[in-house]
């Protein structure tokens, strides 16, 4: 069922929209029949000005929501065919999440939070030593067994990107991951997105700054639920 | 998700929530432990109730002087149970194996060498011996001659003998009863608790010529006992009795009976009726706070639903099912409420022997209260944790993550 062929596109999208209806209120359309794709190892910034829908086609993307209509394809699969426990499972294989806000669990210690995912996929063996590989990767071997709290914020994103990584998913999602950081921990994070980009992971990186955007390979620009022309790069 | 490590992540999170966590315990903690209060006492109950019955005697009728229900002692100011009625009784009714005719006075005060005790004195035929199955521990039992010759000899009860400081040897001692000199003849066997609580080591028998002659000067009884061939001959006996010592003793319709008749269902019935209104206070005590911690840990798990929403939101984006959320909850209120329940049954067991200790109180700790425990806090968890499990599935991760 799922076929992965390499000449096919990471992701697929096609017409999609979103409307949301507000009690007594009229019909919000948040996404107007957005399409484009991405190939396996693209790094892409997804730019978009505040409330314009960018975290609702994150969410689509993630497999989070589903959209009004339109399609979205994520390595052939049609996703807006599946029911739930089958979105999770693909969150869980195919999906890492990166937030603004790290969102790690404050009880558990780094190693915990990244080795999550990874509890919720049963065929997942050495989960622990997987996790631990993940944190070393990015620079936090040596801050297994701290709980967030104890952690500066930049760390708590390379925790959160570790955790991303744990399960080897096909597409990384960062939703404006230097949002709440500092420059300088901000250039340090984007560095490592660099490097995850140079192993060979698509990414979509959420962000309204140029200098942010820049450092990926292409920019998809998002206004008023549309996408605005690519200016041919 | 793997079971055990569901378990292992529930558990953690009862423990990092500690304060949180005990205080939805409590409740379950006192309803189990009084639960398992009611049937440790229950049981050690039941038992005290068998032994007593076979103190008593199973196959035995008691008759005593007095009317009403009471259980205790033969009523001292009734004069109208008699020697005659006895032989009457021995005469007409069928079955009896052995009849003795009994005269009883409480709280006498007997002395020897400087010590003094008081208890119930006794005065017995020879047949008294096999009535009550009760013989002489040490020297030997009142004879027909004794009988005969009024003579002033007595068997000490064993509690007697202890309060005298007297050895288990002391035969030919005397003691002072009422003012009156006996020779000690034997010492009794013991006989521990009678039905009605008292001890019934505490008493002297003396011959029962002696007894209304030469110490109390009466001639009427306190008691009769009839031993029965068979038990089952006993609940025909017993209108049979009634009805002759109504007549004999000319009580007309509507006047109560001057006697009573204690059979062994009497004897059970007793025993039973000092643990009855305890256990019923302790049973409305434990259903209070099972029915009230039921509602405390829904509650409480409903608020931690909504105070962790955004880790449900995580949990869900990294891949979590709505059923492993439903499961994580669910086992978090159980891990609660089984360890509630737990704690709840070892706190019951220490306080119920605590009880028995002190208050002299027979308890029996057994593995059906921890069976019933456990399925009562398995049951607690369930009814209290679906609802908050359901709520927390049902969140939608979108809104989740956004908190």
């Amino acid at each position: 069922m799922m076929k992965i062929d390499s000449d096919q596109a990471m992701v697929e999208v096609r017409d999609l929209v979103k409307t949301y209806r507000k009690a007594g209120e009229s019909e919000v359309r948040v996404l107007r029949g957005i399409s484009f794709s991405l190939q396996r190892g693209e790094y892409v910034a997804l730019m978009a000005p505040s409330g314009t829908g960018k975290t609702t086609l994150i969410n689509i993307l993630g497999c989070l929501d589903r959209p009004t209509s339109g399609t979205y394809r994520l390595e052939g699969i049609r996703i807006e065919d599946l029911g739930d426990d089958e979105l999770s499972r693909i969150r869980n294989r195919k999906i890492g999440f990166v937030f603004q806000t790290f969102h790690l669990l404050p009880r558990l210690t780094a190693l915990e939070n990244v080795e999550l995912p990874l509890l919720y996929s049963p065929e997942a063996a050495n989960s622990k030593e997987r996790a631990r590989e993940c944190l070393r990767a990015v620079g936090l071997g040596d801050r297994l067994d701290y709980r967030p709290h104890e952690l500066s914020g930049g760390q708590q994103q390379r925790v959160a990107i570790a955790r991303a990584i744990v399960n080897d998913p096909s597409l990384i999602l960062a939703d404006e991951p230097t949002g709440n950081l500092d420059a300088h921990t901000a250039e340090e994070i984007l560095a490592l997105f660099s490097q995850l980009h140079r192993q060979g992971r698509t990414i979509v990186m959420v962000t309204h700054d140029q200098a942010v955007a820049s450092r990926a390979a292409r920019t998809i620009r998002l206004r008023e639920g549309q996408i605005v022309p690519e200016d041919g790069s | 998700m793997r079971v055990s490590r569901v378990l292992a992540m529930s558990w953690r999170s009862v423990w990092s929530h500690k304060g949180r966590s005990f205080l939805m315990m409590i409740g379950l903690v006192v309803g189990i432990a009084t639960l398992s209060v009611i049937l440790a006492l229950g049981k050690g109950t039941k038992g005290e109730i068998e032994r007593r019955v076979r103190v008593f005697g199973t196959d035995v009728v008691m008759v005593a002087a007095g009317g009403g229900k009471m259980f205790g002692p033969p009523d001292e100011r009734v004069t109208s149970l008699t020697l005659e009625d006895a032989r009457a009784i021995e005469e007409e009714i069928e079955g009896i194996s052995v009849l003795a005719p009994t005269v009883v006075k409480l709280a006498q005060a007997i002395s020897c060498r400087g010590y003094n005790t008081s208890a119930a004195i006794f005065g017995v035929t020879p047949e008294w011996e096999w009535a009550w199955d009760w013989h002489a521990w040490r020297g030997g039992f009142i004879t027909e001659e004794d009988l005969d010759s009024h003579s002033r000899v007595c068997l000490l009860g064993q509690s007697v003998m202890r309060d005298l400081s007297l050895a288990p040897g002391s035969i030919g001692e005397v003691v002072r009863i009422n003012q009156v000199d006996f020779e000690v003849k034997g010492i009794l066997e013991k006989r521990g608790t009678a039905p009605h609580g008292a001890d019934m080591d505490n008493r002297v028998i003396v011959p029962l010529t002696t007894a209304m002659r030469r110490l109390f000067n009466i001639d009427y009884l306190g008691q009769i006992r009839i031993r029965f061939q068979d038990p089952k001959a006993i609940e025909r006996a017993v209108p049979r009795i009634q009805a002759l010592l109504r007549e004999r003793h000319g009580l007309g319709p509507g006047i109560p009976d001057d006697f009573r008749i204690l059979t062994p269902t009497g004897a059970a019935q007793m025993a039973r009726g000092v643990s009855g209104t305890i256990t019923l206070l302790l049973s409305l005590i434990s259903a209070i706070s099972l029915v009230v911690s039921a509602m405390v840990v829904a509650n409480v798990m409903l608020i931690s639903v909504t105070e962790r929403i955004s880790e449900i939101g995580v949990r869900r984006a990294l891949g979590a099912r709505k059923g492993d959320i439903a499961w994580q909850f669910l086992l978090e209120t159980l891990a609660i409420t089984v360890t509630g329940g737990i704690l709840g049954f070892v706190l019951g067991g220490v306080v119920a022997l605590g009880i028995s200790w002190f208050r002299n109180l027979p308890c029996i700790v057994s593995w059906e209260p921890a069976a019933l425990s456990l399925a009562i806090s398995v049951a607690i968890g369930v009814l209290s944790g679906l609802q908050p499990a359901r709520k927390a599935a049902q969140l939608d991760p979108v809104e989740a993550l956004r908190r």
